[in-house]
């Protein structure tokens, strides 16, 4: 009597060890232990304003952009790039302090990096009127929100308290972008 | 946009060492009412470290006529 052998396969029994050549398309729903990526979500934005921080104390600016994590315990990756100039008339020095402040869920804007903010670039000289340009970038990984709700990055600028003169970020068609990236746990 | 180092230069010479700030995200090159509306004059500074503003010019010295002539001289 001949024996036949049903090809009969379930969900659980079929070895997936030996499936080779072709295979049919498969729902990624249907997979399990897939480990995804990392990069959860990306924000950017795109500013070719100026503004002018001749302030001892911070002052913003209207580089900013705004999260909103998928996970408390995701990290964020937050990038500046922009344009900073300072002047001055005379005297010996003009140092600026660029920082990021954050707010979370429109809380209010609080010093976030660096936490102790001191001179990010500036000269000291001893005569003569002056103008320095520089491209400074601040990035830096925000491991601390523990939030789901929206959360605003903006830059801050001021001049440092033993300096004089003017402290500006951006120009005429100078473009800034910011660039904000949830990362997975 | 407007040049931000003359209007610097233009309110030292009214007002040496007065503390403001300014957002222009103006197509402007000359200073507008508007705009010289929009300074930030600081007044104080807040818990956070962060300047408090006014937008009502609080310095005597400083008008926007008075600041408008003085970046023409520069």
């Amino acid at each position: 009597m001949a024996l036949i052998k049903t090809n009969a396969r379930s969900a659980t029994a079929l070895d997936a060890t030996i499936l080779t050549g072709n295979l049919p398309a498969i729902s990624g729903a249907s997979l399990t232990g897939i480990s995804g990526g990392k990069l959860l979500q990306t924000q950017t934005a795109l500013f070719t304003s100026q503004s002018a921080h001749n302030s001892e104390t911070y002052t913003a600016s209207n580089y900013t952009d705004q999260i909103t994590p998928s996970a408390t315990n995701s990290k964020i990756f937050v990038t500046f790039n922009l344009r900073s100039h300072i002047y001055q008339a005379s005297g010996s020095s003009v140092r600026s302090q660029l920082a990021i402040y954050r707010q979370i869920n429109g809380g209010g804007y609080s010093l976030f990096y660096p936490a102790n903010a001191s001179v990010s670039w500036g000269i000291g000289v001893s005569s003569g009127e002056r103008t320095f340009y520089n491209t400074p970038t601040i990035t830096f990984m925000d491991t601390t929100h523990n939030t789901t709700n929206a959360i605003d990055y903006t830059l801050y600028a001021r001049r440092n308290t033993s300096s004089t003169g003017s402290v500006n970020v951006g120009g005429s068609s100078i473009q800034a972008q910011v660039i904000l990236m949830e990362i997975g746990a | 946009m407007i040049d931000l180092i003359k209007l610097h230069k233009a309110l030292e010479i009214l007002k040496p060492n007065v503390q403001w700030t300014l957002v222009d995200d103006t197509d402007s090159t000359s200073l507008t009412e508007d705009l010289y509306n929009n300074i930030g004059w600081v007044t104080g500074e807040d818990s956070n470290g962060i300047a408090i503003t006014t937008n009502t010019c609080p310095h005597s010295e400083i008008t926007f006529a008075k600041v408008v002539e003085e970046i023409l001289k520069l």
